[in-house]
């Protein structure tokens, strides 16, 4: 673990706000210029965690660490990290370039200085010629950029972010999750981003750190978490996927090999140890889910029997009925040229096994 | 609602009007008359009496002694009322409505119940009844009309922009004086205008509190009871017009920034 001054770690934080449990135990590295994620369904502790970060909170237990510095009793005004808040919070009766002026006064800059990194910001931002409005005279968009020019303007170590495109239409949302990317990085800085949105983090995100009721569920990168979740609550929370009932078989070299209902499946297991006899759930992609008109030749496809058939363009989503299996429809989806070739009812199934997650929890 | 109905409401509402601005009406019209006694009928007009009014050096005298009561009012009550508003406005804590129920109990006490009160008070402090006293009275009326109004702006001020302001940097002072007091100023300016003319426009307090100089509703009180000329008809019409103005321009500010948020 290097630390240099700009990294983040939160050392076993817990927060109680009287007897509600808001973090519980939350522990993380993040390396400089990562841009990270907090993604959680509502109320779950992300706002919390962020705040304990900006020194809006003081955490019940635990510590919070700036580079080497220990910040957890530094307030707000005297850390070097910069928040943009969901409503933006720009000051009313200021203009965009008074707002962006605030944090460099507040350093005691000079007015040249000030000027010089206004005109760079507002161009940086694209928001040249704007300067002299107030913010009710821009709309939503410009108003985020604002935000973000003034959290921006003091050259913070850390920039956060709770859910900050929360209040923009999903058109315009697209366009600045990829903006908010590229800024992330072209200013190689640190983004800790909040958000409930599971599309939004993995568009956007290095590193997305999945919460549940105030504890870290899982930690990985976009695709780590959609391929190999690690635990029920994270594969029902990202994506779409199918959920199966199963117990352990035996243990193999690679593969851990599950019982589903008479059908004999591999998958692996990040999270743990998995022991033979015990139940567990297995989670697969509907992508994941080969299907064609012929039986092939390998081991483990599984006939199967098609009830509904999706066309949705660029591809056609399945509803199959594994013979033998009860209680499961699994979902597959299936490329468009490849959907055609399938006959109306029968068809062969296998699931990869690489990609088949045996969760513990 | 039928045709008739309608036309009953709106004479009704008529009718108020006119019970309301008659006795106006006629106190602005005996300015105007050419005679030295107050009473109908009027057979002849002048501006004289305006003239008298404005000429009338111990009547200016008297107006400035209000007006320094009431600017000296306004300022102390807006720096206390404010004050108290930002201790008892978005932060919550134990005692909280006991300590806001208290702050407001001067508003609504009897008038009389607390000039005699002040009076005794004052005395008590070897206060001389006088300008000062006044002043204290007014402003312990005031103050709760000040904190109200403030800590109704105060509600609706985003919990994040004093966030935002530490987040940039600021302390609290900083974040008070460059932020919130910013954004509380249209209702101060609205909630000093109220100030002001309550001050000028009490009696009792003033009566109660006063020395030897009688604020402008005192002196036209007593002359109410002297010989009283048609000048003072034109010194009310005066006042009339410069507070119908200064109302309902505060009552507008109000108006507007209320809608602005
Ligand atoms: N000041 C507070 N006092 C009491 N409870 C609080 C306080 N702030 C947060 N909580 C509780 O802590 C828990 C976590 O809140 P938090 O705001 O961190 O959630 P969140 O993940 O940001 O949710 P959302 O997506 O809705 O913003 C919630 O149960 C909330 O009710
Ligand atoms: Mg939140």
């Amino acid at each position: 673990m290097q630390t240099n001054d700009s990294t983040v770690r939160l050392q076993n934080i817990s927060k109680k706000f009287g007897s509600v449990v808001a973090v519980e135990d939350f522990d993380i590295f993040i390396e400089p210029g990562q841009f990270v994620t907090l993604l959680g369904p509502s109320g779950c502790g992300k706002s919390t965690t962020l705040r304990i970060l900006g020194g809006f909170i003081e955490p019940t237990e635990g510590e919070v660490f700036l580079g080497d510095d220990k910040v957890t009793k530094i307030p707000p005004n005297r850390r070097n990290v910069n928040m943009v808040f969901q409503d933006y919070a720009l000051f009313p009766h200021m203009t965009v370039s008074e707002n962006i002026a605030f944090g460099l006064e507040m350093k005691g800059q000079n007015k040249a200085q000030i000027k010089k990194r206004i005109d760079e910001l507002l161009e940086f931002m694209q928001l040249d010629g704007f300067g002299d409005r107030k913010p009710d005279e821009l709309s939503g968009g410009q108003r985020q950029r604002v935000a973000l020019a003034r959290a921006l303007a003091p050259d913070p170590k850390v920039l956060l972010l709770d859910e900050p495109l929360g209040a923009l239409d999903a058109k315009l949302r697209k366009q600045v999750q990829i903006e908010l990317k590229t800024i992330q990085q072209q200013t190689g800085k640190t983004f800790v981003f909040v958000t409930h949105d599971q599309e939004e983090a993995l568009t956007m995100s290095d590193r997305i750190l999945v919460m549940n009721e105030g504890r870290l569920e899982q930690d990985g990168s976009p695709k780590d978490l959609y391929y190999h979740p690690e635990t029920t609550f994270v594969a029902g929370f990202i994506g779409e996927t199918n959920m199966l009932s199963c117990s352990v078989k035996k243990i193999d070299d690679d593969y851990v090999v599950l019982d589903w209902q008479g059908n004999e499946l591999r998958g692996v297991c990040r999270s743990g140890t998995a022991k033979e006899g015990q139940d567990v759930s297995a989670a697969i992609r509907p992508e994941s889910i080969s299907c064609s008109a012929k039986k092939p030749g390998n081991k483990g496809v599984m006939k199967a029997k098609i009830i509904h058939r999706v066309f949705k363009g660029s591809f056609t989503s399945l509803s199959l009925e594994v013979d033998g299996v009860k209680d499961c429809i699994l979902n597959a989806t299936l490329a468009g040229a490849l959907a055609e070739q399938l006959g109306d009812e029968e068809v062969w199934i296998s699931l990869d096994p690489d990609y088949l997650s045996v969760l513990l929890r | 609602m039928t045709r008739n109905t309608r036309l009953l409401m709106s004479m009704i509402f008529w009718a108020f009007i006119i019970y309301l601005f008659l006795p106006l009406i006629m106190m602005v019209m005996m300015g105007f008359k050419d005679s030295e006694f107050i009473g109908f009928p009027i057979r002849s007009w002048t501006f004289k009496w305006y003239q008298v009014a404005i000429n009338d050096m111990e009547v200016l005298g008297i107006f400035a002694y209000s007006m320094t009561i009431a600017i000296s009012t306004t300022i102390l009550s807006l720096i206390i009322g404010t004050w108290a508003a930002m201790a008892l406005g978005p932060t919550k804590f134990r005692g909280k409505f006991i300590l806001f129920a208290l702050a407001c109990l001067p508003a609504v006490i009897p008038g009389i119940i607390s000039a005699i009160s002040l009076r005794i008070y004052a005395q008590s402090l070897d206060i001389t009844p006088g300008m000062w006293a006044i002043i204290l009275g007014h402003t312990v009326h005031n103050v709760p009309f000040v904190t109200l109004v403030g800590i109704a702006r105060l509600n609706s001020q985003p919990e994040s922009h004093i966030d935002a302001a530490l987040d940039l940097g600021a302390d609290n002072v900083i974040a008070f004086m460059r932020i919130t007091l910013p954004f509380l100023v249209p209702s101060l300016i609205g909630a000093g205008i109220f100030c002001m003319l309550t001050s000028f426009d009490d009696f009792v307090r003033s009566f109660f509190l006063g020395g030897y100089e009688p604020t402008l509703p005192v002196y036209i009180f007593s002359q109410l009871r002297t010989g009283m000329s048609p000048e003072i008809n034109a010194i009310s019409a005066i006042i009339l017009l410069i507070t119908a103005a200064l109302g309902l321009s505060a009552e507008r500010l109000m108006r507007r920034n209320k809608k602005k948020v």
